[in-house]
């Protein structure tokens, strides 16, 4: 095939370096003594060639839909109810339903985590039963998605007792974005995060003081990172990107709090 | 051998452009409303081209759109508008990935260690038809993708794009040639 120093298996380790022009010119000699002489390698450095300059001449693309209305409507409204949404296009009911979603999403971890929490706080108090456990023992509250008594919005049963208050569920009126910090998702986030929180502080006493400081730097970056989104979220609230971080956050804290919780009660 | 015609996007600002930009910073929204008319194919493609998600794309212009709006007032003028708004673009979808990460089938469920791609033609690929291009690129792994688009198609610099995605220069160039090999096989097949 050919009677150059460089074979096709040199040529094609060197092709990367001498499409991007790395090679120096006593090698680029060599390479390109060898294309001339070879038919495989002729057509593979063409096609490569072919290949970048068709890229850099590829056109600009059209959305399937305008997209302006959705983005005025979001410079010009600070916070985004469903409410004001009489008529939303496709981007943005696609985000609303996003926003529902979370929030459902958000009702069943808290209601989990209650449960959790309930457990540990009665573990913790023996019979006389929590004074602010949260369950999901009572009618819901009108007009909210929250199960029916005993089962959490996944259909799991949960912790049930008479005196206990349930979490406020995000309801479907007014704001739905549970990461909005003045959203009742947010304050069901908030309380739930405080009582593990609590129970954490109550037990750290009986971890290891490394697992400890572990758990309490992880809270540190999570903490940051809420407190990050939080403040990107006052400047752009209807940011997807933005509300799926603060989220993450949350659950990922939520997460933690649980499982620092109940550290003790598994060693 | 023929090659696609379309003229490569221009990275100046014409002057209206450069008065509207201008004026919408100071809080014009009729002002931006032409800015967005002036821009958005150019940001949607490279959303799309990205994530080879047109939805995904829409979705993720707008908020390109929306941060660009509460961000004017920080452009200086220092680089073209079109440079500095199509930075943007690219940071609003690498980082709506990361915070996607989990939900892998909106952003690509492909792993990246794909070594062929679905072909895009029966027979031979016949250079200059940029739609068998674009759906060789939407059928790249993730990590090639990115590196092709950003590299062959918007033009940033090995060192740049290792800055963007957090890789370095030579990783983004070992994942540029493979998306090349890559292409050409899909296109060839």
């Amino acid at each position: 095939m050919t009677m150059h120093a460089m074979d096709c298996a040199a040529l094609d380790e060197r092709l990367a370096d001498y499409l991007e022009g790395d090679l120096d010119s006593a090698a680029r000699r060599e390479f390109d003594a060898h294309v001339a002489s070879c038919v495989r390698c002729t057509a593979l450095v063409r096609d490569l060639e072919q290949i970048r300059a068709s890229a850099a001449e590829l056109p600009e693309l059209t959305p399937s839909i305008d997209l302006w209305s959705g983005i005025e409507r979001r410079i010009e409204t600070p916070v985004i109810s469903l409410g004001e949404r009489s008529a939303p296009n496709v981007a943005v009911r696609r985000r609303t339903l996003d926003g529902l979603k979370r929030a459902a999403i958000a009702a069943a971890l808290v209601a989990v985590s209650a449960g959790v929490t309930y457990t540990l706080t009665v573990a913790h108090n023996g019979n006389s039963g929590p004074t602010s456990s949260v369950a999901a023992n009572r009618s819901p509250t009108p007009g909210s998605n929250a199960p029916p008594s005993g089962t959490d919005t996944a259909g799991r049963q949960t912790i049930a007792t008479p005196d206990a208050t349930p979490p406020t569920a995000p309801s479907n009126s007014g704001q739905t974005l549970v990461t909005n910090p003045s959203s009742p998702g947010a304050d069901t986030y908030a309380r739930e995060i405080d009582r593990l929180r609590t129970i954490f502080a109550r037990n750290r006493a009986q971890l290891d003081p490394r697992t400890a400081a572990i758990i309490e730097a992880n809270l540190k970056v999570i903490d940051d990172a809420i407190a990050q989104s939080k403040a990107a979220l006052a400047q752009d609230p209807a940011s997807r990107f933005l509300n799926n971080q603060l989220n993450s956050a949350l659950g990922k804290k939520l997460e933690l709090l649980q499982t620092a919780a109940l550290l003790p009660n598994r060693t | 051998m023929m090659v696609a015609t379309v003229d490569n996007p221009t990275f100046t600002t014409s002057r209206s452009d450069a008065d509207d930009v201008a004026l919408a910073a100071n809080g014009d929204r009729l002002a931006f409303e032409r800015v967005y008319r002036a821009h958005v194919n150019r940001v949607f493609a490279v959303c799309a081209r990205m994530v080879a998600d047109r939805s995904l794309a829409e979705e993720l212009t707008q908020d390109v759109f929306v941060r660009a709006w509460s961000k004017l007032s920080l452009y200086r003028g220092e680089s073209a508008f079109t440079t500095w708004l199509h930075r943007l673009a690219v940071n609003v979808v690498l980082n709506a990935r990361k915070s996607e990460g989990r939900n892998r089938t909106r952003f690509g469920s492909e792993p990246d260690e794909v070594d062929t791609l679905p072909h895009v033609r029966a027979s031979g690929w016949t250079p200059g038809l940029s739609l068998d291009l674009e759906a060789a690129i939407a059928g790249l792994p993730p990590g090639a993708r990115q590196v092709f688009v950003l590299h062959d198609v918007e033009g940033y610099k090995h060192e740049e794009i290792a800055e963007m995605l957090g890789i370095t220069a030579g990783g983004s160039k070992a994942q540029l040639h493979r998306a090349r090999l890559l292409l050409r096989e899909a296109l060839n097949r």
